[in-house]
């Protein structure tokens, strides 16, 4: 017995625990303890220890240890006198083992070492001894000592998760997706930041801005977002007066990324920057601290307190500051030139992958300024936005795993963000990128376009005006999901939901190019053809193309055809006018009077009449005088340029000039139109 | 050659001469005109370090921010990152020292860990009694609180001093 009067007493604490449990709890202090007495209650719950099977089993493995040693003795040539000893011991403990506290003190000493050798010997035995109470066992020690218990456990947990989410996901998912939204709710309250760290590489900036929000208000931001001035950006550009030639030199110049620069979000301390060699070198560190002071005052100054709204993009001289912003730090790039749509995926991509790489270990949230401790990899990816800006990272489609970082992150917060991903996870990503290949390709963002994925196949649905554009969404998404089988299911819409917003919205299109132009332009709506024709003045067909591109655009609309007029004379022109203004604008005096002027020089014998016309906005009496008056100057100009004054008569008028009608634009009737008299 | 940032903060009441103190520390300029400042100015100062660390220089990114008045508060979103900050106050305006609790109150909601430095400022428009004065009666001593240093801008007594303090401290 050598081995057992080493063993120091209760080596193992919880074995120690285990034995007091079955002493004194449910081994009964009556002539037969471990046997037939009816189950104590124990919270109601019928303790599986009390039945009999139960207790027979546990005295039945520890006199075959007993056995065991005495048998031992037995082989012992030099233990002679076991032979008489052993049986009379064997009876006296029998004995005792009738009686559990007489019983308990023997064992006691000991228990941890049978118990060992017994596992050791035949394992199978004791498990099924053993399971009718290990919950018990982990109860009662979780009452006990809760943190003892859960240091313990800690260290295995993990690693059990991680296993089982490998081996079983579904019922990792099923057993805490219940809890999921409390714990996301929870998390959000206590910080915010790094919630969004953490979902950011999946949903990128759009998780600071609506975190907290209902979905529905994210609809209407993006039915904004998406609205009809998309397409009509060039027009709009114009319209704000920005010239012809400027535009051209704006479209020109080629975008370029001058800096990049990684800005710590709290203290705007700048974490890496990258800029062109060559260039002027911007001020890092000044520059970060603005923009993040400027950033914290656009939050500041938010009308809605329920938004975190982000500055995005602030224009500056003839730069760009683009930002991308997550949890604890943000993207700012300093460009030049129009940045192309897939700029904006890179930088998401880009600060995705410094978060996923990094952000977890505290770099990002921490940092206090001192960048030995930032990572070369920080700069290279930012570099990448310098010479690339606009290369994609191919979206990784085939079977990966749920990230490390995730999955870190999701034990240690104890949300285990991984529920909706796991297991679709590949196919998130593959919808996420067609989704953005959509929403980033201008002809296609419109139409609420919708990627599935139902095995191999990617199918899209939804509706767009035409086959060309149907074809274009299937090609645009089979681009960033290779692997897949395409089933383009987009219907073409044949008739469009409403022909009369199509004809108000082309002819607002039409009218306002026509104003840009200095002419007048209308159009009408063909719906059984679904064309539209444009009607009016004398344009060179290299103008009016940006303005039919842009009605070809609108949707239900399949073709445009231009009836326009073709009479280059300068009488057909007409002058307009700002509102209650009689001055010939210059463009006007250029491009129509001095054309009329030398048409008149080399056809003398035309006389003119020169109607002058008002809008119906001001009043009737002021509108009397300005209509003539417009006309007076514009003989007067004509005269100035050499024209003989006798050749000319006026006239005046409060009506619109002939084409319009009173629906139309306002400007349309503020003109001076010329008749020739004979 | 290794550098290190740090963003610090001026606070105080409006006039007090938040402004002016970074005047001269950073452009080692002062002047009698009052341009109140509108929201946040950022100056940059590098403070070279004893060689004993190994940390070369400093850069400290001072953000100015506007003074508190009675009809608006300090923005305590500007105080975020930041390791230390400047609480000024000014020794002819006796509202402005009162305030200085507030104001500290202020930064360690935002940033417990953080440090302070007190300047008693425009101490040129005091006799020396007066300054010995002040200096006893106004006692902070808690942790995390430098000072409080009579400063002037106008002189520049004292003015390095209390930015390189709080610069050091920020570093241990
Ligand atoms: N005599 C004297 N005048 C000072 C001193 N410091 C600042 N002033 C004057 O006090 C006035 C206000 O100084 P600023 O530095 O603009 O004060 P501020 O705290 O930045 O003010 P706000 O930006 O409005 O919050 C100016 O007229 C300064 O010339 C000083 O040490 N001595
Ligand atoms: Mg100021």
């Amino acid at each position: 017995m050598s081995t057992v009067t080493e063993s120091p007493q209760g080596n193992d604490f919880a074995l120690g625990e285990l034995f007091q449990f079955l002493t004194e709890k449910d081994v009964r202090p009556q002539g037969h303890p471990v046997a037939a007495a009816p189950a104590p209650a124990h919270n109601g719950v019928k303790s599986a220890l009390a039945t009999d099977e139960a207790g027979e089993r546990l005295r039945q493995l520890l006199l075959d240890l007993l056995d065991i040693e005495a048998q031992k003795a037995k082989a012992n040539p030099e233990n002679s006198e076991g032979e008489q000893v052993w049986p009379l011991r064997l009876r006296q403990l029998e004995r005792q083992c009738r009686d559990p506290r007489v019983m308990g003190q023997v064992i006691f000493p000991i228990f941890a070492v049978l118990l060992q050798k017994k596992i050791a010997q035949s394992p199978e035995e004791i498990i099924p001894a053993l399971a009718l109470i290990i919950d018990r066992v982990i109860e009662t020690r979780s009452l006990s000592d809760r943190t003892a218990l859960s240091k313990v456990l800690a260290t295995v947990i993990p690693g059990a998760i991680s296993k089982q989410l490998g081996e079983a996901p579904n019922e990792v998912i099923q057993a805490i997706a219940p809890a999921m939204g409390k714990a996301i709710t929870e998390q959000v309250r206590l910080d915010r930041d790094a919630m969004v760290d953490a979902l950011y590489p999946v949903i990128g900036n759009t998780i600071s801005k609506y975190m907290g929000e209902v979905v529905s208000q994210i609809n209407d931001r993006v039915e904004q977002t998406f609205s009809l001035k998309g397409i009509v950006r060039r027009l709009s550009l114009r319209w704000q007066g920005i010239s012809d030639a400027e535009q051209i030199l704006r479209d020109a110049i080629p975008f370029r990324v001058q800096a990049v620069f990684l800005i710590h979000k709290n203290s705007g301390l700048v974490i890496a920057d990258v800029q062109q060699s060559g260039a002027q070198a911007l001020e890092a560190d000044m520059l970060a601290g603005m923009l993040t002071a400027i950033r914290s005052f656009a939050a500041e100054c938010s009308t809605d307190p329920r938004h975190q709204s982000e500055l995005t993009k602030i224009d500056y001289e003839d730069f760009q500051i683009i930002m991308e912003v997550a949890g604890y730090c943000y993207i700012a790039a300093v460009t030049q030139g129009d940045p192309p749509g897939n700029f904006s995926i890179k930088l998401r991509q880009t600060l995705s992958s410094i978060i996923l790489n990094h952000g977890y270990g505290g770099l990002l949230e921490q940092f206090d300024g001192d960048t030995r401790r930032v990572p070369d990899s920080i700069p290279q990816l930012l570099r990448e936005l310098l010479v690339a800006p606009t290369v994609l990272e191919k979206p990784k489609v085939r079977r990966r795993p749920l990230p490390v970082g995730l999955l870190i992150l999701l034990i240690l917060l104890g949300i285990p963000l991984g529920w909706v991903y796991y297991r679709h996870w590949q196919k998130q990503q593959v919808i996420l990128a067609v989704d953005e290949a959509i929403a980033t390709t201008p002809t296609l963002a419109l139409y609420g376009i919708r990627p599935r994925i139902q095995g191999e196949t990617l199918i899209l649905t939804g509706k767009v005006p035409s086959p060309d554009l149907r074809e274009e969404a299937g090609t645009v998404a089979l681009e960033v999901a290779p692997k897949f089988v395409l089933d383009n299911q987009l219907l073409t819409v044949v008739a469009p939901p409403d022909p009369e917003a199509i004809a108000a919205e082309a002819q607002r299109l039409t009218q306002s190019f026509g104003q840009m132009l200095g002419t007048m332009l209308t159009s009408r709506y063909d719906l059984p053809h679904q064309q539209l024709i444009v009607e009016g003045g004398a344009i060179a067909p290299e103008q009016i193309t940006p303005l039919t591109e842009s009605l070809r655009q609108i949707p239900g609309v399949q073709s445009v055809i231009l009836t326009l007029n073709g009479d280059p004379s300068p009488t057909a022109q007409r002058l307009y006018f700002n509102p209650n203004s009689t001055v010939i604008a210059p463009q006007e005096q250029t491009q129509k009077l001095e054309p009329l002027v030398a048409y008149l020089q080399a056809n003398p014998n035309i006389r003119l009449q020169i109607i002058g016309h008002t809008d119906t906005s001001g009043t009737e009496k002021i509108n009397q005088r300005l209509a003539p008056e417009r006309a007076e100057v514009v003989k007067a100009a004509l005269v100035q340029l050499g024209i003989n004054g006798d050749r000319l008569a006026i006239a005046g008028t409060i009506a619109p000039p002939p084409q319009v009608t009173e629906s139309d634009a306002l400007w349309l009737s503020r003109c001076v139109r010329f008749q020739v008299l004979n | 050659m290794v550098t290190v940032s740090k963003k610090i903060c001026m606070v105080g009441d409006f006039g007090v001469g938040k402004t002016s103190l970074i005047r001269r520390f950073v452009d080692r300029e002062f002047s009698d005109r009052y341009l109140s400042t509108v929201g946040v100015k950022i100056s940059r100062k590098v403070v070279p370090l004893p060689p004993i660390d190994d940390i070369d220089e400093l850069k400290l990114l001072i953000w100015d921010l506007e003074g508190q008045t009675k009809f608006k508060a300090i923005t305590p979103t500007y105080l975020q990152g930041s390791s230390g900050v400047l609480v000024v106050a000014d020794v002819t305006r006796s509202e402005t020292i009162s305030h200085i609790e507030d104001h500290l109150q202020l930064f360690f909601g935002v940033n417990p860990q953080g440090w302070v430095a007190i300047a008693l400022n425009k101490t040129d428009l005091l006799d020396s009694d007066e300054q010995t004065y002040l200096q006893n009666s106004l006692q902070f001593n808690r942790p995390h609180i430098l000072g409080p240093y009579l400063t002037s801008a106008k002189s520049g007594d004292n003015v390095d001093q209390i930015f390189t303090t709080l610069a050091k401290k920020m570093l241990d």
